[in-house]
């Protein structure tokens, strides 16, 4: 069944990719508004040779992942914690919860204005607006992660006389860390999805910055090279988590 | 595998249809209407609309005007067929043609002058274009100011030597407000926002004399030009008779480009006086855009142009003076 399933997923990409190749080398549509594979190709080699606006490919990307590590790290240390412990405290929870609900509905770009008012044009306003992105996925994960524990564990662990750091560290904890990682996962892709929007205000570096700084030459193959490399990087770091969470969370999906 | 392998074909059927649907749309032109991209900054187009000139040579027809920020933006609705003329910066014009959008070169609606300044803010400590040596420059990128700035600072060997940034014109005013950036080159009305504690260093005036024009312009489409040249000469009329009235009546002309695009008057005063609005018979003379035979001046600065934006690779290729006298609009007399 996944041998199958497998195929087919390859077949799909190679019949796209085929039909992508004869429209564009049979001339069926413009080429900036589609450019050929090949064209898409030769760009990528001459960004990887020369850079482009002065910049390697490497420092683009670098910063990228710079800017998305940064938010993201940032995120996992605060939301934990408050996550957390909202879930465990009601006092907590009835403090904080309704700022956090409130916020997280709104645009990152309806915000992002402000930000750059406040902090400025630097790397803090892009990381802030990165940050607020992924916290709210994080928080609220750890939120139901505490509270999906089943509650005997809690009373077993109690009646055996466990104080309530030992309950903290060997059942909270580890009950919730499933959901924990699944709140990160979201987290990477809300954050990755709001990654141009972050390198579109007075930005000069960057994979979104590329993409965006392209459609303003209309250079459509470094246009269509940018969403490739945005696409590749994003399926990549989620098989990371993916990854780690199967090493770390060996006992996911068991009880 | 027989699922999968009409899965397929459903698929193809739908992005052939979607394709076709896309054609059809492009070339469905709705006769009745002409859609005018415009920028929202007091040129010929603001006092055209405002006198109604456009109603009284059209009046059949329903002319819609949709404002763009930017010529990149205009660029991307006369590419989708969205707009039958638009407004823009002459390197915008470039990037058109290189690009390969099917449009010509219409109208120059104003010389660049001193509405296009290099402004600094007064205790940054900048005197001359020297001192901008590692400081920060923000402009809209792709925009005349931008190719400005760059010929400046090619000229004082500068280059690579600053940190620019890429900012629309909003964005620019709130980050000198708040002291992120040493330097802008911008054009009116942001330029007045920064006036209050800026100093202009060299303003697109200064460049003009040494044959680096900037100025904006009108592109036509080559299917609404194929389909109704009658309307694209009309079109060259009306612009060409709000060029006459400001020779005519210069108050008149500042009152209804100030009345249409809800600035001040002494606003647009300024940046009016800072353009220059040529005759319809200068417009296709060898000063500017010139014709088949003998390439304009002005085509000349626009080839000069494309070759520096090349040289930045901004562009894909420098347009030989051959295409760029194919771009120009013939017929405009």
């Amino acid at each position: 069944m996944k041998k199958r399933s497998l195929l087919i997923t390859t077949c799909v990409w190679i019949v796209l990719l085929a039909i992508w190749f004869l429209v564009t080398n049979l001339k069926l549509v413009s080429p900036i508004l589609f450019p050929s594979p090949q064209a898409v190709w030769s760009t990528f080699i001459s960004i990887l040779q020369h850079g482009y606006n002065n910049i390697s490919f490497w420092q683009h990307l670098g910063i990228t992942l710079f800017r998305l590590f940064s938010a993201l790290i940032l995120a996992i240390l605060t939301a934990v914690p408050l996550g957390l412990a909202s879930g465990m405290s009601e006092l907590v929870h009835s403090l904080v919860d309704s700022l956090i609900q409130f916020y997280r509905p709104i645009p990152p770009l309806a915000y992002y204005t402000i930000l750059i008012l406040w902090i400025g044009i630097g790397e803090g306003s892009k990381i802030i607006l990165l940050y607020l992105a992924a916290f709210a996925p994080i928080y609220l994960a750890c939120v139901e992660g505490v509270k999906h524990i089943n509650q005997d564990y809690i009373l077993s662990a109690k009646s055996l006389g466990a104080n309530k750091w030992f309950i903290f560290k060997w059942v909270i904890f580890p009950g919730a860390l499933p959901d924990i990682f699944t709140g990160i996962r979201t987290a990477m892709g809300v954050s990755f999805s709001t990654l141009v929007a972050a390198e579109m205000v007075a930005s000069t570096s960057g994979i979104g910055w590329m993409v965006i700084d392209a459609s303003k030459y209309l250079k459509s193959s470094v246009m269509f090279l940018g969403i490739f490399i945005l696409g590749g990087l994003g399926l990549l770091l989620d098989w990371l988590l993916q990854l780690l969470e199967k090493k770390w969370i060996f006992w996911k999906g068991k009880n | 595998m027989k699922r999968f392998i009409r899965f397929i074909l459903v698929d193809l059927l739908m992005i052939l249809t979607f394709s076709l649907v896309s054609c059809s749309s492009n070339d469905n032109l709705q006769t009745n209407e002409i859609r005018i991209g415009i920028l929202n900054t007091p040129n010929d187009v603001a006092v055209a609309r405002n006198k109604n000139y456009f109603q009284k040579a059209f009046p059949n027809k329903k002319i819609t005007f949709i404002t763009f920020d930017s010529g990149v933006d205009a660029n991307k609705a006369l590419m989708s067929g969205g707009v039958d003329f638009a407004t823009m910066g002459d390197t915008n014009g470039i990037v058109a043609l290189t690009a390969g959008i099917p449009v010509k070169l219409l109208w120059i609606n104003e010389i660049c002058g001193s509405n296009e300044c290099l402004i600094v803010r007064k205790n940054s400590g900048i005197k001359s274009i020297a001192d901008l040596k590692g400081k920060k420059i923000a402009t809209p990128f792709a925009s005349t100011s931008h190719y400005s700035l760059m010929i400046t600072l090619r000229n004082a060997g500068l280059e690579n030597k600053v940190k620019l940034l890429d900012m629309d014109t909003q964005n620019i005013v709130a980050a000198w407000k708040r002291g992120n950036i040493d330097a802008a080159y911008t054009w009116q009305p942001t330029l007045s926002q920064l006036q209050n504690n800026g100093q202009v260093l060299t303003d697109s005036s200064d460049l003009f004399k040494k044959g680096y024009s900037t100025a904006n312009i009108t592109l036509v489409s080559k299917v609404f030009l194929k389909a109704h040249p009658n309307e694209v000469r009309k079109v060259v009329q009306v612009l060409a008779k709000t060029h006459r009235l400001r020779k005519d009546n210069y108050q008149m002309t500042v009152e209804s480009a100030a009345k249409q695009t809800g600035i001040s008057q002494s606003d647009a005063a300024k940046q009016i006086k800072g353009t220059k609005w040529i005759s319809l018979n200068e417009e296709y003379s060898k000063d500017y855009l010139g014709n088949e035979q003998e390439p304009g001046q002005f085509i000349l600065a626009m080839q000069r142009a494309g070759k520096f934006m090349y040289g930045q690779q901004t562009i894909s290729y420098a347009p030989s003076l051959k295409q760029f006298q194919e771009f120009v609009y013939a017929g405009g007399n």
